[in-house]
C-alpha cells in the first residue's frame, strides 16, 4: 500500500514541475507560425494594394482594397455610349498600371444618378468586368468615375473581398494575378 | 505504465497557442477613444491614410505656452457624450470625393481595439452624413491587425472593463 501511495506522490510531484515547464521560446515561434498558415489557407492574405489583371483584355492595373466600402469603382474618363445588337454599351478610357491609358467597351448594367455634396448631378454607369486578384477569377460590377485625382485607378469593396481574402493594412503587392482564364 | 500516464499529463500541460500575434478584426469594431474612455463604433478602411473622428462642436483656444487646443464633444450610440480637450498638432489637407481640398485639425487620441492600445494622429470631421463617428486608417491598422472584410464586431476593446 505505501509503495502505491508513494507512487501516487511522485507521479503529482512531477505534475506539479510539468505544469510549471513550458514551451520554449523556439516552440512558440514556431506555433504561432502555423497558425498564422493555417488562417492563410482559409483565405488569401493580400496587401491593401494588389495588382489585378482585368480580362478578356489581360491589362494589368493596380487596386486599392477598401473593406470600408461595399461596391467597386473604377477610373473612367472620356466616356460615350454607343448601341451594339440593340443593347447599350459605352466606350471609356481607364489607365493601367504603367498609367497608360487604355480602351475599354462595355456592355452597361445600370446607370445611376447621384447627387455630389456640392449639389451637382453626376451620372454614374455601372458595368459588369471580369479580373484576376491572387488565384482568384472575380466577375462583379464596378461603378465608374473620374479617379484622376486619386492613386490607385481601382477601388475593390468588401462584397468582392468579403470570404475570401484578408487584409494586412501594412503591406501591399504581395501577390501577382494568377488566374487560368475562365476557370 | 507511470511513463505512458506521465507522457499523457505532459502533452496536456503545454500551452496551447491557438491564437496568432497579429488580431483579425472586422470592418466595423467596437474601440474606446481616450482620454475620454467611450465606446464608440468604428468603421474600419484600410483604403484610408489616417483616422477621423467625428467631432461637434469644436472650438479653439489657447494655453499658457500658446499652443493652439481644440476641444470638442465626441458622442456614443448609447447616449454618451465627452468633451476632449486636445492639443492642435497641425492642419490636414484632405482630398475630398467631389475633388476639392478640406482642411481638419489633427490631434492625438488613443485607441483601443482588443488589446492594442495606441495614441495616434486623428483628423477632426463632422461625420454626422455618415453611419459611424470614427474612421480607422492605415495609420493605426499596419503592423497592429489584419482586416476580414466578411466580419463585423469580432473584438471587444480590453483596455478598460466594458460595461455595455
Amino acid at each position: 500500500m505505501t509503495l502505491i501511495k508513494f507512487n501516487k506522490l511522485t507521479t503529482y510531484f512531477f505534475l506539479f514541475l510539468i505544469s510549471f515547464t513550458g514551451l520554449t521560446a523556439e516552440e512558440i515561434k514556431i506555433e504561432r507560425e502555423q497558425s498564422i498558415k493555417s488562417t492563410t489557407i482559409i483565405r488569401n492574405r493580400l496587401g491593401w494594394v494588389e495588382r489585378v489583371k482585368i480580362f478578356p483584355e489581360d491589362i494589368d492595373i493596380e487596386a486599392k482594397l477598401t473593406p470600408g466600402s461595399e461596391g467597386n469603382a473604377l477610373h473612367a474618363t472620356d466616356i460615350k455610349e454607343f448601341t451594339s445588337n440593340g443593347e447599350n454599351w459605352i466606350r471609356f478610357e481607364t489607365q493601367d498600371k504603367f498609367d497608360k491609358k487604355i480602351k475599354l467597351e462595355r456592355k452597361i448594367i445600370s446607370k445611376r444618378k447621384y447627387i455630389t455634396s456640392k449639389g451637382k448631378k453626376e451620372k454614374r454607369y455601372i458595368i459588369e468586368m471580369e479580373f484576376c486578384i491572387a488565384n482568384k477569377y472575380i466577375k462583379n460590377n464596378f461603378s465608374l468615375s473620374d479617379r484622376s485625382m486619386f492613386e490607385y485607378p481601382a477601388r475593390l469593396g468588401r462584397d468582392v473581398l468579403a470570404g475570401l481574402f484578408i487584409i494586412d493594412p501594412g503591406s501591399t503587392k504581395t501577390t501577382k494575378p494568377n488566374c487560368k482564364k475562365r476557370s | 505504465m507511470k511513463i505512458f500516464f506521465l507522457l499523457i499529463f505532459l502533452l496536456m500541460a503545454n500551452p496551447i497557442y491557438a491564437n496568432s500575434d497579429t488580431i483579425i478584426i472586422g470592418w466595423l469594431e467596437r474601440v474606446v477613444l481616450k482620454p475620454a474612455n467611450i465606446v464608440m463604433h468604428a468603421k474600419i478602411d484600410t483604403g484610408a491614410d489616417n483616422c477621423s473622428v467625428h467631432a461637434k462642436k469644436i472650438s479653439y483656444s489657447k494655453d499658457d505656452t500658446g499652443h493652439l487646443i481644440a476641444s470638442f464633444k465626441v458622442q456614443n450610440r448609447y447616449g454618451e457624450s465627452k468633451t476632449i480637450k486636445r492639443k492642435v498638432i497641425r492642419t490636414a489637407k484632405i482630398k475630398t470625393k467631389v475633388g476639392g481640398l478640406q482642411r481638419r485639425p489633427v490631434v492625438s487620441i488613443g485607441i483601443c481595439i482588443d488589446t492594442i492600445d495606441e495614441y495616434i494622429e486623428c483628423n477632426l470631421v463632422d461625420r454626422s452624413h455618415f453611419d459611424y463617428p470614427v474612421l480607422l486608417g492605415r495609420n493605426f491598422l499596419a503592423s497592429n491587425v489584419l482586416v476580414d472584410s466578411s466580419e463585423t464586431y469580432l473584438t471587444e476593446p480590453k483596455c478598460r472593463k466594458v460595461e455595455r
